[in-house]
């Protein structure tokens, strides 16, 4: 009896190991991150894509936010030069300074519309054929290809779901009453829909609304690839039309530089 | 002989009458919540089906996906805790554990008797549940296509459509998924219910374990420590409320629950085998 005891306890031992293992084994996480590494490199883009780099340069130094400090910069235009992107929407981001600053550092090509505040579109190539600026919304109408192209660069509040999903709202329907064969809306939208938010917005209900309802009109290129900002948030976004193919999107680890507090979140598309 | 007295005694002891009943006033509660979010929210201006995604969002279909999450992670793993502390603890303080020994039965026997019913009692618990939650959904709301949004369950990451005919297959599978995940608590109740013969102290341990645990795994902070907890992996039954389901993704995580429920068995057993009755 005690012998057959024994076996039976050993065979909970043993599918306890075995199911642990094969547990290991089958973690889709480890599998990703492992595939993924491998793969991707940001300096390697495929041919006839479009990138896109959307990158809150400020910071935030002993609590204090601040927007791209002139340190900073050169940082920032090394890494747009290694990522080669055909579009930057940048956030934290002011005029004149720190335009002409980047310039000297960054080929800005077809030239950039910026809104009031911290926010900026820029275009490496292509070309702008209209822009305007609604408060903090940057908006963009661009030819690349021979395809055009309208764009919203936003900055949505930081404290306020409410303010958020008012801001978020308007410059989706702003954008989409452009008529364009493809729309793009990116920046920092400061809602973190991967994460119980309970911690870290005062609705988090609300910010899953507008979320929602952006999503059921453009596609969010940026779910699933982690965080973007400090703690580990995923504040960054970028929504496409449906026509445009995700090839590959991720934020790029390590490129910050002083008290910066956000990475670049770096899109590759392809129109389908 | 062992399992039919295990279960005669089960029916006996009226917990499942308990459970039953709780369940069904947390359904109540939860469809008057529902009923009441959408006028709260919108000051009386929309009505019941109303949300900010979409007019015919609402159903009896959400009605019972949200309650059955709510209450598979509240309610029934205290239940499944709740039969740990009885069937082990509670027999050991009362003496009939050494009654029902003295009779040719061995301890292996007696230990997976036990198991057997209370793991069987769990599942029929959860199918009851969900039975209820959608039948409530129906006469209720109604039913309809089912439509689910990033954020709130934290269930797909972008919106997604199941009709109404897939959805029911769905439950279904979400029932057999939720049973294997309740072996889990399960087996953590047996496990705590040897080292004590106060089925109250075996509960109350069970339970306070499980919301430590459930709470570290919902936090983001302690992210690393997830892999490690079956309460993480114990709702990834909500993957099968996507169009395309992620099998391997489910296989991960059921493979996870198995194990640490082989494990907490393999220490209940250990013990439970080896102690000596009073």
């Amino acid at each position: 009896m005690n012998r057959s005891a024994r076996l039976v306890e050993l065979a909970l031992w043993l599918i306890a190991a075995l199911a642990f293992f094969g547990a290991r084994a089958l973690d889709p996480a480890r599998r990703a991150v492992e595939g993924d590494a491998a793969k991707w490199w940001p300096a390697k883009r495929p041919e006839r894509s479009l990138r896109v780099v959307t990158w809150n340069v400020g910071g935030s130094d002993g609590g204090q936010p601040h927007s791209l400090r002139a340190d900073d910069l050169d940082a920032v235009a090394r890494t747009l030069l290694v990522l080669d992107p055909d579009l930057v929407l940048l956030q934290e981001f002011l005029y004149p300074r720190d335009f002409d600053a980047l310039r000297a550092r960054f080929d800005v090509g077809a030239g950039w519309v910026r809104a009031a505040g911290d926010v900026a579109i820029v275009a490496r190539r292509g070309q702008f054929v209209g822009g305007s600026s609604q408060g903090g919304l940057a908006l963009a109408e661009w030819q690349f290809e021979g395809r055009s192209f309208a764009i919203a660069g936003l900055h949505a509040s930081a404290w306020s779901a409410r303010a958020r999903r008012g801001e978020i709202g308007r410059a989706a329907e702003s954008l989409l009453a452009i008529t364009a064969d493809f729309h793009l809306l990116g920046g920092d939208l400061n809602l973190d829909i991967d994460r119980r938010g309970d911690l870290l917005s005062n609705d988090p209900q609300r910010d899953a609304e507008i979320y929602n309802w952006l999503a059921e009109r453009l596609v969010d290129a940026g779910a699933g690839s982690g965080p973007t900002a400090e703690p580990d948030r995923r504040l960054d976004y970028l929504f496409v039309s449906n026509a445009l193919e995700r090839l590959a999107a991720r934020p790029w680890k390590g490129r910050r530089h002083g008290t910066m507090d956000h990475d670049p979140l770096v899109v590759d598309l392809r129109i389908r | 002989m062992s399992e039919r007295l295990e279960l005669l005694r089960l029916v006996r002891s009226r917990r499942p009458l308990l459970a039953l009943a709780a369940l069904l006033l947390f359904l109540v509660l939860m469809l008057v919540g529902f009923w009441s979010y959408a006028q709260a929210r919108s000051g009386g201006a929309a009505t019941f089906e109303y949300t900010y995604e979409n007019k015919s969002y609402f159903n009896g279909l959400t009605f019972a996906l949200y309650a059955f999450f709510f209450g598979f992670v509240l309610l029934l793993p205290l239940f499944a805790a709740l039969e740990g502390g009885a069937q082990l603890a509670g027999d050991t303080g009362s003496g009939t554990l050494t009654l029902l020994l003295v009779r040719p039965v061995s301890k292996t026997r007696l230990f997976f008797g036990k198991l057997a019913v209370a793991f069987g009692w769990t599942t029929l618990l959860t199918a009851l549940f969900v039975a209820a939650a959608l039948l409530l959904g129906l006469f209720a709301v109604g039913w309809g296509d089912l439509r689910l949004y990033p954020g709130v369950l934290q269930s797909a990451p972008r919106p997604q459509f199941l009709p109404r005919d897939v959805a029911l297959q769905r439950f279904a599978l979400a029932w057999l998924a939720a049973s294997l995940a309740l072996l889990a608590p399960l087996s953590l109740s047996f496990w705590i219910a040897t080292f004590t013969r106060s089925a109250v102290n075996a509960v109350g341990a069970a339970v306070a374990l499980y919301l430590v645990a459930h709470v570290i795994s919902e936090v983001h902070f302690f992210e690393a420590l997830r892999p490690w907890l079956f309460t993480w992996h114990a709702t990834a039954w909500r993957a099968l409320f996507r169009e395309e389901i992620a099998w391997r993704e489910l296989a991960h995580h059921a493979a996870a629950l198995l194990g640490q429920s082989a494990l907490f068995l393999a220490l209940a057993f250990r013990r439970f085998r080896r102690r000596e009755e009073p």
